[in-house]
């Protein structure tokens, strides 16, 4: 760990006092790779990127993957199972109106966050109503675990400077990076906690039991119904998955090699594709939180437009705004 | 101070996934399939089904009262203590289908399949866990 750091000291006081002086030595490495692991500086163009995807989550949300959130609006107050939150802070029980106008100002607020129009204000009210929704949604007796990191990006987006543009891989900011680097570390979590949570409610048994098995049966598509006559393929599968996620922690400190990280995001992304075709489960505020990973400072929705132009020359009407939701394999393509 | 906050949101993290659980969200233990099926035993599925006045029977999706399946199980007990809770999901049925017949049952039926070393051997149950019914219905 001792850097050959040039230090501003005279000899004959390092030699007197080798302790401190080695300390001394030491610490500005032990502190710039600490700067280097919070702070790694990230270019604006992803922030205005991650403020936009932030939400196309949201307006998708509630209608394509979590319909029935908004459906709690017909349930009786009897039927709300307040979580801890709930209990402690003054916050009613949800009713029709208090749903619906969660739901109201959940998706006014994101058209100007993702955009760019005061991000920062309409971000923590996105923040505040997102979160309220999602007291909404795991108060009936079932709390889901995908929305955490998603929950931070939107967090993290409300500190993250307003200026943000599309395209921009000039300007440089340490909050930004420090703000994705806690999306980061939240998704790596996810994954690395769940294998925790598995030895801990499922025991060290969880990798040969019967686990996929079940979710196949409850939720298996014909992508994964044959598998259910192959019980090994799934137990393999259990023990792939342990260690899958146990490596996931990787992928945090490879910031420095790029490349590496972009390709173990995309194997991420290839996980969750064989997921979702296996039991219909996407994680989809997980997945959009994990593409702060990539480097989306890139994508020039301009000249993105200009070549999807080019692709679809039969249908010249669309218009050349914001960058399709391809971004992320985009970038990747072109990394 | 902006590692703190990082470092918090970590220590929370791993706090709930030792020791806490669900009710302290948005800290939540990651739990998804986490518990152990028996390769050997039942897998079981619940499902929520209707009767209405006019006598006709049908099962209801997540999106029909905004209760989901998962919810059903997670308040499983509560039913089991109280089945008149379930006349609320009549009325949380009527309320979002305003147009349709009056719902006078209520059933939680829970489907099972028999596992043998993972494999279905094709043994099937299907049980009514809690029925509420309409008084002076059928």
């Amino acid at each position: 760990m001792s850097a050959p750091h040039p230090s501003p000291r005279p000899a004959a006081r390092s030699a007197r006092f080798p302790g401190p002086e080695a300390l001394r030595a030491t610490l500005p490495s032990l502190s710039r790779g600490v700067n280097g692991f919070f702070f790694t500086p990230v270019a604006l163009g992803r922030v205005a990127a991650m403020r936009f995807l932030a939400g196309v989550y949201i307006w998708l949300e509630w209608w394509a993957y979590k319909p029935f959130i908004i459906q709690h609006r017909f349930l009786p107050e009897d039927l709300y199972q307040p979580l801890l939150i709930g209990r402690i802070l003054p916050i009613p029980a949800p009713n029709y109106w208090i749903v619906v106008t969660t739901f109201v100002v959940m998706l006014a607020a994101a058209l100007p966050m993702m955009f760019g129009y005061r991000p920062k204000l309409f971000g923590w009210i996105l923040f505040v109503a997102y979160f309220e929704w999602m007291l909404i949604y795991n108060s009936y007796g079932k709390v889901d675990h995908a929305n955490f990191g998603f929950m931070v990006l939107l967090l993290a987006l409300c500190m993250m400077p307003s200026k943000a543009k599309w395209g921009d891989r000039e300007t440089l900011s340490e909050r930004a990076g420090w703000g994705f680097n806690m999306v980061q570390i939240a998704v790596v979590c996810t994954y690395f906690l769940s294998t925790w949570a598995k030895f801990r409610y499922g025991g060290f048994e969880w990798a040969n039991s019967g686990v996929f098995t079940w979710a196949i049966i409850r939720r298996g598509t014909i992508f994964s119904d044959w598998m259910l006559d192959f019980p090994w393929i799934l137990i393999a599968a259990q023990w792939g998955m342990i260690c899958f996620e146990l490596l996931t922690p990787i992928v945090l400190f490879t910031y420095k090699w790029k490349r590496i990280q972009y390709a173990i995001i995309a194997f991420f992304y290839c996980f969750h594709i064989a997921v979702f075709a296996g039991i219909t489960i996407s994680f989809l505020p997980h997945l959009f939180a994990m593409a702060c990973f990539l480097p989306l400072e890139r994508v020039d929705p301009k000249a993105l437009a200009r070549k999807a132009k080019a692709k679809l020359k039969g249908r010249k009407d669309i218009p050349p705004q914001r960058g399709s939701h391809e971004d992320a394999r985009e970038v990747e393509s072109s990394a | 101070m902006r590692i703190g906050g990082t470092l918090v949101m970590l220590a929370g993290l791993i706090a709930t996934s030792l020791w806490g659980g669900d009710d302290y969200f948005p800290f939540v233990p990651f739990k998804m399939y986490s518990f152990t099926h028996e390769a050997d035993g039942w897998a079981h599925i619940t499902r929520l089904e209707l009767v209405n006045a006019e006598g006709e029977r049908f099962e209801i999706d997540d999106e029909a009262t905004g209760l989901r399946k998962a919810e059903v199980e997670g308040q499983l007990t509560r039913f089991r203590e109280d089945p008149e809770l379930l006349a609320l999901v009549a009325e949380a049925y009527g309320d979002a289908h305003p147009g349709e017949p009056e719902i006078v049952t209520v059933e939680i039926r829970i489907k099972s399949y028999e596992l043998v070393d993972g494999i279905r051997t094709g043994e099937e149950t299907d049980v009514v866990e809690v029925a509420w019914s309409k008084e002076g219905a059928a």
